[in-house]
């Protein structure tokens, strides 16, 4: 189980995320929404390791992973929100870098690399360099390497940001079939319809702030609002988006 | 045995592959030679095999000249007295020093940054199982080793040809080997020396300045390093004499040379040391090792610090920077940017000018090269007594605005070819109308900038207190004048917005371009000085003298202004030659 308890990160005093706790059984996929900037990208980093809380710890199975980070990444993927790859190598020559890194066995490595490739058809692009790559392209050889360990613990941070709706649905059936293979996955995202179709569980941050976490059915009971949509809308926005539209139209013409 | 041998080591190699800590260090290896760009395309990358030979081959050049000096036949027809080649190579040994410091300098400074790991480091290679101390040793390895290989590199030819060249013809073959064993170490250890020295300094930098600052400040820092390179290439034909005549106490001057430490050691070695250059020895092998030390420990203190808090900083270091709001301030809007499209255009050169550091970087090393030589000029000046007191200034005196604005505007002209951010250019191509574009003017008048407000505020006040304002306005008028020219000349069929195009190819008449811009300096420079001396005190004389140049100039602008189709906006270089090159190294 996949734990944090109180966790809190301030940036020069000022919390971006603010004593969030929240567990994730083997088999869960928690969802986790929010506007842009409410602090799901911090959350993550703290999650996979790479950034110290200022507050709280990350527990896995009831011991802090501070104990031992090595031994924890190990048994960790993780799609981070922008693709920094490096463009002059190629997909292929990335993944298996990646690998290699990873300490996996070399044939099982090449064979994994190529029928993932397959699967996700880039293999006819495998060996043209990443900067040549589209956006989509880059956020599938990220999953490539998130996945290809077999790891326990998934950790995706927008992951569907550049996929097509062919590879988007794709990898919304994935994740399903995977939580259901007891994995422990963390979904973050800014777009509900996914994450509602996908997750066992929801948190909504705000401001960094944690002011919803239910099963997905929970929800809609304590908004009494019949879709997730409008629950979420009514958790999150403070403005009403009609004035806004209104208003950036008049602010065109001025 | 031969592919047995190769199988064998190809096999080593992928072992040591398969190993993640090697894999490491192979990483940071290549990507060293790499450019940090995300599309690549905008950046000049040559392959690692060129890059080796291009920096090979200064140092057989340089050791081809020395042939006809220790040639005894050429010496013979000459006619000259006894020679004594092991003391007549000393010039040349400090020579081969200082290049080797250069080379090795100049490249630390333009892969300064990506000697360290960066963000992209940070986030592919945080996230594995890889402790942090792995990557930090796997990133020293790989710099420190390829450090040594360039060394070995930049001297590979002059450490074998040197020491033949002067065991001509008294050496034993033993004697040869020694003699080049000691040539070798010595230039070997003063590259080392200066990139442990910079890779020192980088290391203090980062464990003193917080990160925003770090940058700033490491580009005025590269500058000056490059500043220093070029004074000791440029005094490396004077120093030699100074050493060979040290007696006594050594002074502080000579301590600062590192290149004469290292000399001394390799005239210790060959057993020619007067007790000063030994004693300088002492002194270059201490600062070495301790160089070494100091590079090491702050270089490991500082990645603790910067590595591991890659997340937390934000990549803004352009947040909070003072608006440089005199660009677009209401006055030049109206009188210099009179089209829309200068309005948009200059303000964009000068930002991206200013905010990229390569640009930067080596319009630095233009600027910097005008230092060097206008500080010899002022040296030379006032090293002649009639240099002050004298109703005019001298040649040399009057050469030094001259000098810095001839390498500001070729800095500027040159840095204007390197494009930025080449996918970015699309807004240009969507907006601008190619038929209709003031590339040319708007450049010139980004040119201008960097050159006439320092003549005015700066030139014309120094030469009017030590010569009065009539001397001093009048070679103002020139310097503005003549700058003015030379950019409309560099400009006149230039056709890219700065920085929106592709480089041009290699023609192969660059080098004779280079020879143009040498007589280039010589006529802007010293003839015009030359010319200023005597028409100075006449300037009735003078003002015909520039009328005629001005209107000579104008005219020719005329004559040669390209034609509309010439004109045509380009955001791409063609190869100019019918046959398509073959980019082998870029695949
Ligand atoms: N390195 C940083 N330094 C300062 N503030 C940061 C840093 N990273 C993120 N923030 C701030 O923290 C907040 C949350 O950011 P983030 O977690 O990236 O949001 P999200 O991923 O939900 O869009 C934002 O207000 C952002 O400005
Ligand atoms: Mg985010």
């Amino acid at each position: 189980m996949l734990e944090a308890r109180g966790l809190t990160k301030c940036y020069a005093g000022i919390p971006a995320v603010d004593n969030v706790s929240f567990s994730i059984r083997p088999g869960e996929i928690l969802g986790y929404l929010g506007p842009n900037g409410s602090g799901k990208s911090t959350t993550v980093k703290m999650i996979t390791g790479l950034l110290e809380p200022t507050r709280g710890e990350v527990l896995l199975h009831g011991q802090s992973i501070k104990n031992d980070l090595m031994a924890y990444k190990k048994r960790l993927g993780y799609v981070p929100e922008e693709a920094l790859l490096y463009p002059y190598l190629s997909g292929w020559e990335y993944l298996e870098f990646v690998g290699t890194l990873r300490g996996m066995e070399r044939p099982c490595l090449k064979v994994r690399i190529d029928s993932m490739l397959h699967l996700l058809s880039l293999y006819p692009h495998r060996h043209a360099p990443i900067s040549a790559y589209s956006k989509g392209m880059r956020q599938r050889i990220l999953l490539i390497a998130a996945l290809m360990d077999d790891p326990e613990i998934l950790v995706f941070d927008e992951p569907l940001s550049g996929l097509d709706v062919t590879s988007a649905l794709l990898f919304r059936k994935l994740v399903k079939q995977l939580g259901q293979r007891g994995k422990i996955i963390f979904y973050c995202s800014h777009v509900l319809e996914v994450v509602e179709k996908v997750c066992t569980h929801l948190l909504i941050l705000r401001q960094g702030k944690l002011i919803a976490y239910e099963s997905v059915n929970g929800l809609q009971k304590i908004t009494g609002l019949p879709s997730l949509e409008d629950s979420f809308s009514h958790f999150v926005e403070e403005k009403d988006a009609e004035v806004l539209v209104g208003d950036i139209v008049e602010a065109m013409r001025a | 045995m031969l592919t047995w041998l190769r199988e064998r080591i190809f096999q080593w190699h992928e072992g040591l592959r398969q190993r993640p800590f090697w894999r490491l260090v192979e990483h940071f290896g290549t990507r060293i030679f790499q450019t940090g760009s995300e599309s690549g395309d905008d950046e000049l990358d040559l392959g690692i095999g060129t890059m080796f030979a291009l920096l090979a081959s200064p140092g057989a050049f340089a050791s081809m000249f020395l042939f006809d000096k220790y040639s005894s036949l050429i010496r013979f027809i000459r006619g000259n007295a006894p020679f004594d080649p092991y003391d007549a190579s000393l010039p040349d040994s400090y020579f081969f020093i200082v290049f080797s410091m250069v080379i090795t300098g100049a490249v630390t400074l333009l892969k300064w940054d990506v000697i360290f790991p960066d963000r992209r480091d940070y986030m592919n290679l945080a996230p594995l199982p890889l402790r942090t101390r792995s990557i930090f040793l796997a990133n020293l390895l790989a710099v420190v080793s390829l450090a040594v290989l360039f060394a070995i590199d930049v001297n590979a030819v002059s450490s074998v040809m040197f020491p033949v060249l002067v065991n001509l013809e008294h050496g034993t073959f033993m004697l040869f080997l020694y003699f080049a064993g000691v040539h070798m170490l010595s230039v070997l250890l003063a590259g080392l020396f200066i990139f442990f020295a910079m890779f020192a300094l980088i290391g203090a930098l980062m464990l003193a300045l917080p990160r925003r600052l770090f940058r700033r400040v490491s580009l005025y820092l590269r500058v000056a390093g490059i500043m220093y390179l070029l004074t000791l290439l440029v005094t490396s034909f004077a120093v030699p004499t100074v050493l060979r005549h040290l007696h006594g106490t050594i002074p502080l001057r000579i301590y600062l040379l590192p290149p004469a430490w290292f000399l001394a050691f390799s005239r210790v070695l060959v057993g020619r040391a007067t007790p000063e250059l030994s004693a300088l020895a002492r002194f270059g092998f201490t600062a070495l090792l301790m160089v070494i030390v100091t590079a090491l420990v702050l270089y490991g203190a500082s990645y603790r610090r910067h590595f591991t808090h890659i997340p937390e900083s934000t990549d803004t270091a352009l947040k909070k920077r003072f608006s440089r709001r005199w660009i677009l301030n209401p006055l030049s809007h109206r009188w210099l940017l009179r089209t829309p499209f200068q309005k948009a255009c200059y303000p964009f050169i000068l930002r991206t000018l200013m905010r990229s550091e390569r640009h930067l970087l080596f319009l630095g090393a233009f600027a910097g090269l005008g230092l060097v030589i206008a500080s010899q000029d002022l040296l030379f000046g006032f090293s002649h007594q009639a240099g002050l007191s004298s109703s005019v200034p001298s040649t040399s005196l009057l050469a030094i605005p001259l000098v810095l604005s001839y390498f500001l505007i070729c800095g500027l002209r040159f840095v204007f070819e390197m494009p930025t951010e080449l996918r970015a250019n699309w807004v240009h191509k969507m907006i601008v109308d190619p038929e209709k574009h003031e590339s040319a003017a708007v450049s010139c008048k980004v040119i201008l900038t960097f050159i006439w407000p320092w003549l005015v505020l700066i030139a014309l006040p120094v030469y009017a207190y030590y010569w009065g304002w009539m001397i001093a306005l009048e070679h103002t008028v020139v310097v503005l004048l003549w700058s003015w020219c030379l950019t409309g000349l560099l400009l006149l069929r230039f056709r890219k917005i700065p920085f929106t195009c592709s480089y041009p190819p290699w023609h192969e008449y660059s080098v004779v371009l280079v020879v143009f811009y040498v007589l280039g300096l010589y006529f802007f420079t010293t003839v015009t000085a030359g010319i200023e001396v005597r028409l100075l005190p006449h300037p009735v004389r003078l003002a015909i003298f520039v009328a005629g140049v001005f209107i000579g100039w104008r005219m020719l602008m005329k004559h040669k202004a390209p034609t509309p189709f010439e004109q045509r906006l380009i955001f791409e270089e063609q190869p100019v030659s019918p046959v398509e090159t073959l980019n082998l190294f870029r695949s």
